[in-house]
């Protein structure tokens, strides 16, 4: 079973990497990074708080990007191309595509957070010649949030076969994701009950993003227990196996 | 109403089973529920005695689409491998056989190129290539000359003949006549989702009421000479000479030229 999906993984990620897109993605982000290096003067005391703040706030924003854009198309491609029938012919289960689809995704979603990280960490380093490990956890939890975000795409693309449709609702995932607290907040306040029943149904479904964003402890150099960042990344890890479990119900049954 | 029903087809090695049918006639769907790609909505199908979906039935079986689309980045060698490894087979053998396979298709000088810049001639051999990489037991092929030019269907019939002499049963989906007629032994038409007619096809187009005979004049003293006999003996007689298909010619032509140069 690995070896087959290592190999869909394997070609998958053989694909994303010729995507010019993501580059574009890729270069944004980095220019962004460096640039924050320019940006000093506006509180020439607080160089590094901006370094920081910036840095981690590209790499999750054009890996967010890059995730949606790479794992919500994957699935629509090999259908359109009608490659998915030429696979699915041969002795692989729909399980094994799947998983080897989303391992090839996150993958290339892993090499593009690594060569932003890189780029962070350096930039980081040339300043301070010290790379602290609370940068290193906040690092790691923003990769456990893009592994969910892929994870959504492509449970999304197991339901629709339009690209427009997975990217649009994903990205508006996670930015719904990010405003979970003023959610919850708002249901607390209205006095209707079935808005506040479906805020409440939208923030029980939808992944609390806010549990992953470390930023402003790090920027504030607040201590961050190990405790906490393995609990977010098993929820992290639990969440993406759901979506996976999700897009399984939706495939297994799909007709090409 | 049913899309298709009741339909059994039996194979024999080295067999080329043809099935036509006008558009729409569910040939496509036919495959489709053999490979596990569609499931029926009543009844049971089976596939070389096991259910299509079966992993098991599936390493069995090959299958070239109509019209495929490989990965465009991909050069030959590469597709062959990752198909390959869908059946876990071993490196050593892989590499074998990904040589022999382009070999068999004509590729081998192209393997370094990539899928993008083939053409469609060049995609399909490079399909049947991938539907042998398992060295199936049945071959299922939609529309294989669907789009080519003479040459290239030519190509891919002789391909076909080839892996009938190497004993491969082949189920051939087409609605190109004469290209079923070429390579196929036994047909089956499907209308409106049922076998309406399924036989040997040097039987099925076989005029039962009618004799031919083929004879080569020695000079034009015995050719009266026959139809002298012919006419004296029968009433119902056309005498002409016999025609070849302008297929047949055009064949003719073109292996002659590649025989040349």
């Amino acid at each position: 079973m690995f070896l087959k999906v290592w190999a869909l993984a394997n070609n998958t990620f053989k694909e994303g990497i010729r995507r010019r897109i993501l580059y574009v993605f890729l270069i944004a982000s980095v220019a962004i990074i460096l640039s924050s290096h320019f940006f000093n003067f506006l509180a020439p005391s607080e160089e590094l708080k901006i370094t920081l703040d910036m840095g981690l706030a590209s790499i999750l924003f054009f890996g967010a990007l890059i995730a949606i854009f790479s794992c919500g198309e994957l699935i629509p491609r090999e259908i359109e191309r009608q490659t998915i029938a030429t696979i699915l012919s041969k002795p692989v289960k729909r399980s094994e595509f799947l998983l080897g689809k989303f391992l090839g995704g996150v993958l290339l979603v892993f090499l593009n957070f690594l060569l932003m990280s890189v780029v962070f960490l350096f930039l980081v380093y040339f300043k301070e010649k010290f790379i602290s490990l609370n940068l290193i956890k906040a690092l790691i939890l923003t990769f456990w949030e893009l592994v969910v975000l892929s994870s959504i795409a492509i449970c999304l693309s197991t339901l629709s076969s339009t690209p427009a449709f997975n990217v649009t609702v994903t990205f508006s995932i996670y930015v719904v994701g990010h405003l979970t607290d003023y959610l919850i907040h708002i249901a607390r306040q209205t006095e209707n009950l079935f808005v506040s029943l479906f805020i409440l149904i939208i923030y029980t479904i939808l992944p609390n993003f806010n549990n992953f964003n470390l930023r402003d402890k790090v920027v504030e150099g607040f201590f961050i227990p190990n405790l906490e960042v393995v609990k977010v990344s098993l929820y992290g890890l639990v969440y993406a196996v759901i979506m996976l479990g999700l897009s399984h119900f939706f495939f297994k049954d799909k007709e090409f | 109403m049913s899309c298709l029903q009741g339909i059994n087809l039996e194979f024999s090695g080295g067999e080329i089973f043809g099935l036509l049918g006008p558009n729409g006639s569910g040939k496509t769907t036919f495959l489709k529920i053999l490979l596990g790609l569609l499931s029926p909505t009543r009844g049971e199908v089976f596939v070389l005695g096991k259910p299509p979906y079966d992993t098991l039935t599936k390493s069995r079986i090959g299958f070239l689409p109509e019209i495929p689309q490989y990965y465009p980045f991909l050069n030959p060698v590469e597709v062959l491998d990752f198909y390959a490894r869908l059946f876990n087979i071993p490196k050593k053998i892989r590499r074998v056989k990904l040589r022999e396979l382009l070999d068999l298709v004509g590729l081998y000088d192209y393997r370094k190129r990539r899928l993008g810049a083939f053409s469609k001639g060049m995609l399909q051999r490079i399909g049947l290539a991938v539907s042998l990489i398992n060295d199936p037991e049945l071959l299922l092929l939609d529309e294989p000359t669907v789009g080519l030019d003479p040459v290239g269907s030519l190509q891919i019939r002789d391909l076909l003949l080839k892996l009938k002499a190497k004993g491969k049963s082949i189920l051939l989906c087409s609605h190109l006549l004469s290209e079923v007629e070429y390579a196929c032994d036994r047909i089956g038409i499907l209308y409106k989702g049922r076998l309406i007619k399924e036989g040997r096809l040097s039987e099925i187009l076989k005029k039962q009421d009618e004799l031919q005979i083929n004879i080569k004049p020695a000079d034009e003293k015995d050719r009266e000479r026959i139809l002298e006999f012919f006419k004296e003996n029968t009433e119902q007689i056309k005498i002409d000479h016999p025609r070849q298909s302008l297929e047949e010619f055009f064949y003719k032509i073109i292996r002659e030229s590649e025989n040349v140069s």
